[in-house]
């Protein structure tokens, strides 16, 4: 089970007063991989990853990383060795040059390759006497980019990892991530941008309202959700198509479109059975999906 | 390097403390000349005069008092700072995401700002001994040139005889 997952956790809960931040999260991040962490602001991205990280403490729940137990502290300080970890906003020591807060990091990783740091010193023009205070926004986020590649762990955890980059630094970062990924390390990435997830990511989970609402590889739900448009003569009752996996219907006129997360095929059949006049089964993109999920579950709510 | 980390994040504190008690002893000692040396050729000639002993022996006592009161109020200050410090302007998820543990975080800080405070106190302990060292005129005249030109030539005058231990144990 640790083998094949860098990160397990059970019913992980953080509760701040009476607001759940994040309720009994169980979720898996398999290694090797590259996992996309999705949901909108405020759904508890940035609490679970620090709890993960050890820098909060659950309120309830558990979880490793690396094998690492979260809630204790010993084992937190040896995970967080292994782990590069971008935060939110880029947070970085405004006093400190950029030599200084580079031969700062430097110091406490064992696994720290000089090689990787020069040359990404070079790709990023980061002046190394100026000020962290002084850098630009983008400047920044490649700075602290640069203090986590130029590392080799097994993790690497980005809390909204684009955030601020023209898309040249973008191009840039995606192209990382997929090559650190590829000699090894296990990435886990919250992010907004869904056409940059759909474009590295291997696995994604979707967080709401602290509750996790899907776990899946980015192939299956390419595969599994469709968007089928169909006109009849005489529009039918939505309750007809209203089967398992079917997530929406809209109607316009006689137009009525079906979001199904699985069984599109049951739909057509049943379209066909009530005189359908024209079918177009269409893929839906990351982005939809992720609308429809979320929109899906408030409607669950109410 | 969290040493260097928590140097770099409480060194301007730190310097500015130190440079008021600087100029706090030197404004001492400029006044003192003033007091004791304004009405008599005995400093300039190297000599202390007796009849002023009481009214040194005051100025110093209230120096010291005013030392332990500003070393106080420099503790205080070099003590602020710390992780609650950072989770104010944001820069805590760095610091926690660190390999090191809490514990060793709030070590070094405190660490820091024990050997702060401890420098600022040997420091007015050891300018105080020094100006007083009787063994040492050339270096209070080295030293007076250094920190005020204008008593220059008269530390040896007015601290000759003065007590070097009078200002630690006068209380």
């Amino acid at each position: 089970m640790t083998d094949e997952f860098v990160i397990v956790t059970q019913a992980l809960s953080k509760s701040y007063g009476h607001s759940e931040a994040v309720r009994a999260l169980d979720l898996s991040v398999g290694r090797g991989r590259i996992t996309a962490f999705l949901g909108r602001n405020g759904a508890g991205k940035s609490t679970t990853i620090k709890m993960l990280l050890g820098m909060i403490r659950p309120t309830s729940g558990s979880g490793t990383v690396l094998g690492n137990v979260i809630n204790d502290s010993k084992e937190s300080v040896a995970l967080r060795r292994r782990v590069a970890y971008v935060a939110e906003d880029k947070p970085l020591y405004g006093y400190m040059t950029v030599e200084q807060i580079v031969r700062f990091a430097r110091s406490f990783y064992a696994d720290w390759r000089i090689d990787s740091e020069k040359q990404l010193l070079r790709d990023c023009e980061l002046p190394l006497r100026r000020k962290v205070k002084s850098l630009s926004k983008g400047m920044r986020t490649k700075l602290a980019l640069l203090l986590a590649f130029a590392r080799r762990p097994d993790l690497i955890i980005l809390d909204e990892p684009s955030e601020g980059l023209d898309p040249v630094a973008t191009e840039y970062l995606l192209q990382s991530l997929v090559a650190r990924a590829s000699e090894g390390s296990s990435v886990f990435f919250s992010s907004h941008q869904i056409s940059e997830v759909e474009r590295v990511a291997d696995h994604v989970c979707i967080l709401e309202k602290g509750a996790l609402l899907m776990d899946a590889s980015l192939d299956s739900l390419r595969e599994s959700y469709r968007r089928i448009d169909l006109v009849f003569p005489a529009l039918p009752a939505e309750r007809e198509f209203r089967i398992s996996g079917v997530q929406r219907i809209q109607t316009s006129g006689r137009q009525m479109s079906v979001f199904a997360s699985n069984n599109a095929d049951e739909v057509i059949e049943r379209a066909h059975g009530l005189s359908v006049v024209s079918v177009n089964v269409t893929p839906i993109g990351l982005r939809d999906i992720f609308l429809e999920t979320v929109k899906e579950n408030e409607r669950a709510l109410v | 390097m969290l040493w260097y980390k928590a140097w770099l994040e409480t060194r301007a504190r730190f310097l500015t403390c130190f440079a008021t008690v600087v100029i706090f002893c030197t404004v001492f000692v400029d006044h003192a000349l003033h007091v004791v040396c304004a009405e008599s050729l005995s400093c300039s000639a190297g000599l202390w005069d007796p009849a002023r002993q009481a009214e040194v022996y005051r100025l110093l006592f209230i120096n010291q008092q005013f030392l332990v009161f500003m070393w106080i109020l420099s503790v205080v200050l070099l003590g602020m700072g710390g992780i609650v410090r950072e989770g104010a302007i944001g820069t805590a998820a760095p610091t926690l995401a660190l390999p090191v543990s809490r514990a060793r975080l709030q070590g070094v800080r405190v660490g820091m700002g024990v050997l702060q405070a401890i420098a600022l106190a040997v420091f007015a302990l050891a300018f105080s001994r020094f100006c007083l060292d009787p063994r040492g005129p050339a270096n209070i005249d080295e030293t007076g040139r250094l920190l005020h030109p204008a008593v220059s030539g008269r530390w040896n005058g007015l601290f000759r005889d003065v007590d070097p231990d009078f200002i630690v144990d006068s209380r």
